[in-house]
C-alpha cells in the first residue's frame, strides 16, 4: 500500500513561462496554483504563470522595499516573474531571458552566464536562473497552502532534452531545496493531462495498435515524441517510442516574424527595444485572432512611444488576415513534400555569439523528418515492429500516426491545427483522430501533477518510457597512426535506446586499463536513430555516425589505490527519474569510480 | 459580645465532639477532654486578643474610608481614559482603513497608467486632434484595459438576453440587478425589451501591497523615464 496522504505538484519549467498545478492524493483532479509574483513596485499578483524572466535589480531599479514579498519581506530574493519581464524591457542588459534554453545548449555555453557579458556578481548561470524560478513557485506555494508536506515535485523537461540538460535540470531542483523531484518529458506530460481529462473512457479513444503523435510547440522549443497503443498480456500497454530532435523554434519565433513585418511598414520611424517588444505583444495578440475562422481581413496595430504624448506619438501599422496566414502557414508550417524535403541545414560560418536557433523554421519539415527518422528507428527494431503490429508499413518513408494530440499555446489556433492535420493526411495518415486538449497552455503542468499523484498512489495509466536515445562512449582505435590518416574514434554503446528506466547495465566483457591519478576524459556520444544497437555494440566511426554530446571525467586519487594501470569495466545505472550514471567499476572489487559530466556547475547560488 | 459567642461555640464544639468520638466507638474520653481543654484555650487566647484597647480602631476606618474614596476615584478616571484610548482607537482605524483604501486606489490607477496609459490619454486636450490619432492612442489604451481587466476580474453580463430581446421580471426581482425605465406609476411593468445586458464581477484578484499603515502613500503614478544617453541639441 503506498503513501495516500499529503499533496504532490507538477512544475512546468518553460522557455518564457513556467506554471505549477498541484493534486492531492487522495483526489482525482488537479488544480493550478495562482503564483503570487510582484508586478509592480510593491506591487503583488497572483497569476497562474510566472514568466521565465529574471532581472538583475539593483537599488536604482526597484528598492528594496518594493520588492519584498510575503515570504521574504527583505526584498533581497531575486526578482523574477512580471515585474521583472516588465523592467526587462527597459534594461535588457540586466534581463535573464530563456535561461532553458541554455540549459540545453551543448558544448561549454551550458555555464554561460546571462545576461550574457555581464560579470560574475550581476549574473546567473542557466542553471541559477531555473533554481531562482523554482525557489520563487516553491516560496508561493507554500505560502499559499501553508505546512501541509509536499510528497513529490515533477518537474517537466523537453523529450529532446539530453542528459546534461536533465542533469543540469535537476541540479537547479536541488539548488533550489525541492525534494523528491521526478523529471518527465513534456509531451508526456500533456499526453497524461489528456489520460486524466478522460480516465474512465480514454479506451473507447486509443485501441491496441493506435500510434499518437504529441506535436508540442511552446515558447521556445518544439517538441515531437510518438506514444504507442498495444495489448500486453490482455492489458493496454503505452510506450513512448520516439522522441524529435531539440529545436530551438516555438511560437515565439512567430511573433517574431510578424513583428519584423510590421517593422518593415514603419519604414521612417525607428522602433526602441520597448516599442519592439510590444509590438512583438501586439503582434502574438493578432496572429491569435488572425488565425481563427472568422478572423477579420484588417488588424490595426498601434505602438505607443515612451512619451506621455500618446497621440503625436503613436505608431500605427495593420497586417492583414492573408498577410499573417501567409508569414505563418507558409512560413513555420508550409505544406512540404515529405521526401524530397529535408530541414535545412545550419548555414557555415561564424554565427553571433548565442543561442542556436533553428536554421529552419518550417516546422512541418522537421516534423516531416522527425517521422521519417521514426521509421528507420522501427525498421531496425523488432521489438518495436512487433509492439506496433500492423500500423507499421514496412514500405512507408515515415512512422504515421493514427491519434495526435497538439499542446501549446500556439495551437489556440485552429487554422494551424487544421494545416498539421491535413499535412499528415497528405503524407499518408489514412486514419487519424485529433485528441481533444485539455487546455493548450496548462496541460503539461497538470499533467505532471496526475503523473506525480501517480507516481504516489500506483494508481492510474502509465506511459511506458524507455531511454529514446542510444548513449555511446568515444574509444581510441588501436591501429597504428599513420599521417594524414584519421584514426576513426569508435563509438561503444554503453546505453541501447529501449532501455528501461531503473536498469543496471553492466559492461564486464570490455575491460580498461585505467591509469591510476590521472584524470581521464571520455566523449560521450548519443544517437535517436540507432534502436538495433545492443548494450557494448560497436560503432566504427564515431564522429560521423553519432551525435557528440559532452565529455566525461573519471579522476581515480593516487592514494586509493596502487599506482599503476587498474582493470576496470563500465557500469551504466538508468534512474527512475531518467538520469544516466556512468562508473567505471573495478574487476576484482566492488569499487566503483563515477564518471561526471565536464559541464559541472559550482552548487553554489546568488540567494542561499 | 464576641467573647460570649465564642465561649458558647467552644463549649458546644467540645460537648460534640465527645458526642461523635463516643459514637464512632474510640472509647478515649481522654481525647475529648484534650480536644475541649484545647477549645478552652483558644477561647482565653481569643479574649486576651480582643483585649486592644476599641479606640484605636477609628484610624485605619479612617484609612479604609480614605483608600475607598480614592480607589472610586481612579476608578472614574479608568473608565473615561477607557473611553478615550477606544474613541482614539476608532478615529485610528478610520484613518488607516481610509489611507490602506487610498492605496489601493492609487496602485491600481498606476496599473492603469503602466498597462493602458490611461492618464496620458485622459489628462491630453483632444478637441483639436484629428480622429485617426485619437483612434491610434484608443487602441493602446483598449488594448491595455483589456489585459488589465482579463487580469483582475471574470465580469459577466448579467442578463442572458441580448439586447434587444424581451425580458419578463418576477414580482420581486433584485432592483440592484435590474431597473426597469418609463414603468408606468400607476401600472409597473415587469417586462420590457433589454436595452443593457449589465455587468456583473464574479471573480476578483486585484493587485495587493505589503504596505504597512502610516507608510507613504504610493501618489506616484508613473516614474519619470530617462534614457541614458545625450540630449540631441
Amino acid at each position: 500500500m503506498k503513501d495516500k496522504a499529503g499533496l504532490v505538484r507538477g512544475i512546468d519549467l518553460g522557455t518564457t513561462h513556467s506554471a505549477l498545478a498541484y493534486a492531492r492524493c487522495d483526489e482525482e483532479t488537479q488544480e493550478l496554483h495562482a503564483i503570487a509574483q510582484l508586478d509592480g513596485p510593491g506591487r503583488l499578483i497572483d497569476h497562474e504563470l510566472l514568466p521565465s524572466v529574471g532581472f538583475l535589480a539593483e537599488e536604482r531599479d526597484a528598492s528594496l522595499r518594493d520588492r519584498a514579498l510575503p515570504w521574504d519581506l527583505s526584498g533581497e530574493a531575486p526578482l523574477v516573474g512580471r515585474w521583472a519581464r516588465a523592467l526587462a524591457s527597459g534594461n535588457p542588459e540586466k534581463a535573464v531571458l530563456s535561461a532553458k534554453s541554455w540549459l540545453c545548449y551543448a558544448g561549454s555555453h551550458r555555464e554561460a552566464r546571462l545576461p550574457q557579458g555581464a560579470s560574475e556578481d550581476r549574473s546567473w548561470t542557466a542553471v541559477e536562473a531555473s533554481a531562482h524560478f523554482l525557489r520563487h513557485m516553491d516560496a508561493s506555494f507554500r505560502a499559499s497552502l501553508g505546512q501541509e508536506p509536499v510528497q513529490r515535485t515533477v518537474l517537466t523537461v523537453p523529450a529532446s532534452f539530453d542528459l546534461v540538460a536533465r542533469q543540469l535540470t535537476e541540479e537547479a531542483a536541488r539548488l533550489a531545496g525541492l525534494q523528491n523531484v521526478t523529471l518527465l518529458e513534456e509531451p508526456l506530460a500533456a499526453f497524461y493531462a489528456w489520460l486524466s481529462a478522460h480516465q474512465t473512457n480514454w479506451q473507447d479513444a486509443l485501441k491496441p495498435g493506435d500510434l499518437v503523435l504529441i506535436c508540442d510547440i511552446g515558447g521556445g522549443t518544439s517538441d515531437f515524441s510518438l506514444v504507442s497503443v498495444s495489448a500486453d498480456q490482455g492489458l493496454l500497454r503505452l510506450d513512448r517510442i520516439a522522441v524529435g530532435r531539440h529545436l530551438l523554434l516555438g511560437g515565439d519565433n512567430m511573433d517574431l516574424a510578424l513583428a519584423h513585418h510590421c517593422q518593415a511598414q514603419l519604414l521612417k520611424t525607428e522602433l526602441d527595444h520597448w516599442q519592439f517588444l510590444s509590438l512583438q505583444q501586439e503582434a502574438r495578440r493578432a496572429k491569435e485572432s488572425l488565425l481563427t475562422s472568422d478572423a477579420p481581413d484588417h488588424w490595426p496595430l498601434a505602438i505607443a512611444a515612451r512619451g506621455s504624448n500618446l497621440f503625436a506619438q503613436t505608431l500605427r501599422c495593420e497586417l492583414t488576415r492573408s498577410t499573417a496566414q501567409s508569414l505563418l502557414l507558409e512560413g513555420f508550417f508550409p505544406a512540404v513534400e515529405l521526401i524530397t524535403e529535408k530541414p535545412k541545414a545550419r548555414s557555415a560560418g561564424l554565427a553571433r555569439m548565442g543561442l542556436p536557433y533553428e536554421n529552419d523554421p518550417a516546422i512541418t519539415r522537421h516534423l516531416g523528418a522527425f517521422l521519417q527518422q521514426a521509421q528507420e528507428q522501427v525498421r531496425l527494431s523488432i521489438d518495436l515492429q512487433n509492439s506496433l503490429g500492423k500500423t507499421w508499413i514496412k514500405e512507408s518513408k515515415a512512422l504515421m500516426p493514427t491519434a495526435i494530440l497538439f499542446n501549446g499555446g500556439v495551437f489556440h489556433s485552429e487554422a494551424l491545427r487544421q494545416r498539421v492535420l491535413h499535412l499528415l493526411q497528405n503524407w499518408g495518415a489514412t486514419r487519424l483522430q485529433e485528441l481533444t486538449s485539455p487546455g493548450y497552455d496548462h496541460a503539461v503542468a497538470l499533467g505532471a501533477a496526475h503523473f506525480a499523484r501517480l507516481q504516489m498512489t500506483g494508481q492510474g495509466m502509465r506511459v511506458r518510457a524507455a531511454a529514446a536515445r542510444s548513449y555511446y562512449i568515444g574509444l581510441e582505435s588501436n591501429e597504428p597512426a599513420v599521417p594524414g590518416l584519421r584514426r576513426p574514434l569508435r563509438g561503444l554503446c554503453v546505453l541501447p535506446q529501449g532501455t528501461e528506466e531503473g536498469s543496471k547495465l553492466s559492461l564486464p566483457e570490455q575491460e580498461f586499463g585505467l591509469w591510476t591519478g590521472d584524470a581521464l576524459s571520455f566523449r560521450l556520444f548519443s544517437s535517436a536513430q540507432r534502436s538495433s544497437d545492443q548494450l557494448g555494440t560497436i560503432v566504427s566511426d564515431a564522429e560521423a555516425d553519432l551525435e557528440e554530446v559532452t565529455e566525461l571525467q573519471c579522476h581515480i586519487p593516487q592514494g586509493d589505490e596502487q599506482p599503476g594501470l587498474l582493470p576496470v569495466h563500465l557500469r551504466a545505472d538508468l534512474s527512475d527519474i531518467g538520469s544516466l550514471h556512468l562508473a567505471m567499476q573495478h574487476s576484482l572489487s566492488d569499487r566503483q569510480w563515477s564518471l561526471e559530466f565536464q559541464l559541472r556547475e559550482e552548487a553554489k547560488s546568488n540567494h542561499a | 459580645m464576641q467573647r460570649q459567642i465564642l465561649g458558647f461555640l467552644a463549649l458546644i464544639a467540645a460537648i460534640t465532639t465527645s458526642i461523635l468520638l463516643l459514637r464512632s466507638g474510640l472509647q478515649t474520653p481522654l481525647v475529648a477532654s484534650l480536644l475541649t481543654a484545647t477549645l478552652i484555650v483558644l477561647q482565653i487566647r481569643m479574649q486576651e486578643k480582643s483585649k486592644v484597647p476599641v479606640n484605636e480602631t477609628h484610624v485605619p476606618l479612617q484609612v479604609i474610608e480614605d483608600l475607598n474614596h480614592r480607589l472610586s476615584e481612579t476608578h472614574e478616571q479608568l473608565v473615561s481614559a477607557k473611553a478615550e484610548t477606544l474613541k482614539l482607537e476608532d478615529q485610528l482605524k478610520k484613518v488607516s482603513t481610509a489611507e490602506t483604501e487610498d492605496a489601493a486606489v492609487l496602485m491600481f490607477l498606476r496599473v492603469l497608467q503602466e498597462k493602458s496609459r490611461i492618464l496620458d490619454f485622459a489628462l491630453t486636450d483632444i478637441a483639436r486632434l484629428p480622429d485617426p490619432q485619437v483612434g491610434a492612442a484608443a487602441r493602446v489604451v483598449h488594448q491595455g484595459l483589456r489585459s488589465v481587466l482579463a487580469d483582475s476580474f471574470a465580469i459577466d453580463p448579467i442578463a442572458t438576453e441580448s439586447e434587444g430581446q424581451t425580458l419578463q421580471l418576477p414580482e420581486d426581482f433584485d432592483s440592484t440587478r435590474y431597473r426597469v425605465l418609463h414603468s408606468s406609476a400607476a401600472q409597473p411593468n415587469n417586462r420590457g425589451v433589454v436595452l443593457h445586458r449589465g455587468w456583473e464581477v464574479k471573480h476578483m484578484n486585484l493587485p495587493r501591497s505589503l504596505r504597512q499603515p502610516g507608510e507613504a502613500l504610493p501618489s506616484v503614478l508613473a516614474p519619470v523615464e530617462i534614457e541614458a544617453r545625450e540630449a540631441l541639441s
